[in-house]
């Protein structure tokens, strides 16, 4: 930066990895230019290559603890592909199930522990209490209790269906390892039927606690920070929201359809720039092209994750869900582009993973014993795509002859979203920071624009001793430091 | 829900970090030292029940894995640093982790807030013991399964030490 001031925020707080937030100022204190740069490790591409393609469904999650189940699948489908074979009815039906749980569960703790807390006790609230031992003390113990159970509800139905909680290992190319047993279904009903009770309760304290309130449902309604950018999402069978099969639809500010392709086409369709202030790329629309971080009509960003798939979809395949959808876009434009509206289609995503939950472990099917095709050779390329928490998941591999990757790409939510989140940040920061004039409230807004997306990134799981400080650094014209203020 | 339904002590032993990202897979080698040594992953001994565990999540994953445990043993890495040497092992309980009510994040959420989160909440469901082996490493800077011989070294001398307690009764 050659004029102005530079504002560190780093590490980001509440978000899944590390990461920095740069915001620059003019001579006058206004924001001059915001960017959200993404800090993670890399190599993971080289570190995979000679490596059998049906061990990359259990390498792969390891990439980071945050959304394994989301590699697991998407691994396994592209591992599908490349050994040419389709798994049987019952292994798909399972799988879908053991990611229904893990997909509950990774929404829940998005709202629970990063996102309501920004809005109870709220953005201004001391940092000590802006967590969730502070929103727990604001509404109930009782709701922490329950919380933790779903949580550990959620974990057993994992378990169970994918051998480990964490980091599952049951998908084999053309299916699964083991089937369901009926001593297995009646535990995961039990769960179910608790994560679906809890689903449908969190989507009402969502309306009472975000609609019900004056100040952020303005937020939400009145499209405090949006982004007029496309919309990119899996689509099943009548354009209804899909998590695991489909085509890859994109939709234009409008709404109207510019892109509906195979994700095994996805270069056809899907381009990557590379900007040197950040080790993420950032990806666009082929057709339209890279015109910067821009929104508006015939710029080739697009946003994934739980709003962009209710902007492309136009069902919901569960009543519950589906009910809560059209009470969403009787309030909001569609497509809507407000970011805070991703909570709301997130807590409506966790009503229809919870139903399609039930559903499975009520199909008479689910403990059929017909759970593996057996595969073929592989047979070169094979391309797996999936709908993660957080957006469109894409596994590339390329196999050698022996079925070992030789080449391999993936393509994470968070960088489909990467230019939309840095844009979202601009926006945020350019309402909430006048004349240079900054507090730690402030600066949480700012950090809500890109919480909102649930940004994950690859990192280290050694948590110990847990301190994560929060930096924010002031830099003068020339570079040198101002002021720090950091977070306890 | 799992619960204390079981007679006699649970011990739940959990090798925490990334087994692909080089030394931060220091935890998860040292269980699979002692899991080696034991034959398994769950065993008794006497009327002790000891569960071995991998796990590669923040802290509120790792609270989910202790929920119906009398006593945790956990081995983690730490980053080293001035006055912490690469392959230094240090014995640590959770109230040595901060002082907790620090704002709590799902991925870097302290160790004190989350154990005190769930203790709050969860009461003697929770392990009221817990004893936790840090091995000093270098922050990894990209993926790898091997370990340096530092962290491979250490693994071995913490898997010795927890065995020797189990077996002498003292993991207390």
């Amino acid at each position: 930066m050659k004029s102005g001031r530079e504002i560190e925020i780093y590490p980001a707080s509440r978000l899944e990895g590390h990461a920095r937030i740069s915001i620059f100022l003019d001579e006058k204190g206004a924001v001059k230019d915001a960017f959200f740069q993404i800090l993670e490790l890399r190599g993971f591409e080289e570190f995979c290559k000679g490596r059998l393609v049906e061990e990359m469904p259990r390498i792969t999650p390891r990439i980071c603890g945050v959304c394994p189940w989301a590699h697991h699948l998407a691994s396994a489908k592209a591992a599908d592909a490349v050994y040419g074979v389709e798994p049987t009815e019952a292994a798909k039906k399972i799988r879908e199930m053991g990611y229904s749980a893990f997909f509950v569960h990774d929404h829940l703790l998005h709202f629970y522990l990063l996102a309501l807390p920004d809005f109870i006790p709220g953005p201004r609230a001391p940092p000590a209490e802006r967590n969730v031992v502070g929103l727990l003390n604001r509404v109930g113990k009782e709701l922490g209790g329950r919380l933790l159970r779903a949580f550990k509800y959620s974990h057993e139905i994992q378990e169970i269906v994918g051998g480990r909680s964490t980091h599952p290992v049951f998908c084999l190319p053309g299916g699964v390892s083991k089937p369901i047993g009926e001593d297995e279904r009646a535990k995961i009903e039990e769960g179910a039927k608790y994560l679906l009770e809890f689903s449908e309760a969190t989507l009402e304290l969502f309306k009472k606690a975000l609609l019900g309130d004056d100040k952020y449902s303005k937020m939400i309604l009145e499209d405090k920070n949006v982004n007029r950018v496309n919309s990119l999402a899996m689509v099943g069978d009548g354009d209804s929201l899909s998590l695991l099969s489909g085509m890859l639809k994109a939709v234009d500010p409008e709404g109207r359809t510019i892109g509906l392709f195979e994700p095994k086409d996805y270069l056809d369709h899907i381009s990557e720039h590379v900007e040197p202030w950040t080790y993420s790329k950032f990806t666009f629309l082929k057709a339209l092209g890279w015109r910067g971080l821009r929104d508006g009509k015939g710029s080739g960003v697009y946003r994934v994750g739980p709003l962009a798939r209710l902007n492309v979809i136009e069902k919901i395949p569960t009543p519950k869900a589906q009910g809560a959808f059209e009470e969403m876009f009787e309030v909001l434009d569609k497509p809507c582009h407000s970011t805070f509206a991703y909570h709301w289609a997130r807590v409506i995503e966790t009503l229809y993973a919870a139903e399609r939950l039930m559903e499975l472990i009520k199909d008479p099917s689910i403990t059929d014993g017909d759970i593996r095709n057996i595969p073929g050779s592989p047979r070169g390329r094979g391309v797996g795509a999936v709908e993660a928490p957080r957006g469109t998941l894409i596994h590339d591999y390329t196999s050698n002859g022996d079925g070992r990757i030789r080449e391999l790409n993936l393509i994470v939510p968070t960088t489909h979203n990467n230019s939309v989140i840095c844009m979202s940040v601009r926006n945020a920061a350019r309402d909430l920071i006048k004349s240079g004039s900054i507090d730690e409230g402030l600066l949480n807004e700012v950090e809500m624009a890109f919480r909102a997306y649930d940004p994950c990134l690859a990192c280290a799981t050694h948590a110990l001793p847990g301190q994560l400080p929060l930096k924010v650094s002031i830099f003068d014209s020339r570079g040198t430091l101002l002021k720090e203020i950091s977070r306890p | 829900m799992r619960g204390k339904e079981r007679n006699g002590r649970r011990i739940a032993i959990l090798g925490v970090g990334n087994p692909i990202l080089g030394d931060d897979g220091a935890g998860p080698r040292a269980l699979e030292i002692i899991k080696g040594e034991l034959g398994g992953g769950v065993r008794h001994l006497g009327n002790v029940y000891v569960e071995l565990k991998e796990v590669c999540s923040g802290n509120l994953g790792l609270m989910e894995e202790l929920i119906g445990f009398d006593e945790a043993i956990i081995i983690d890495s730490i980053s080293a640093g001035p006055g912490i040497e690469e392959g230094e092992i240090i014995e640590l309980a959770p109230e040595d982790l901060g002082a907790g009510g620090e704002p709590l994040n799902a991925h870097a959420a302290d160790f004190a807030s989350s154990y005190g989160l769930y203790r709050s909440i969860l009461e003697s469901s929770m392990p009221s013991k817990v004893k936790i082996y840090a091995i000093a490493i270098r922050d990894p800077e990209g993926f790898c399964d091997r370990l340096s011989q530092k962290a491979e070294a250490a693994a071995h001398a913490v898997a010795s030490r927890i065995l020797r307690e189990l077996f002498n009764g003292r993991a207390e």
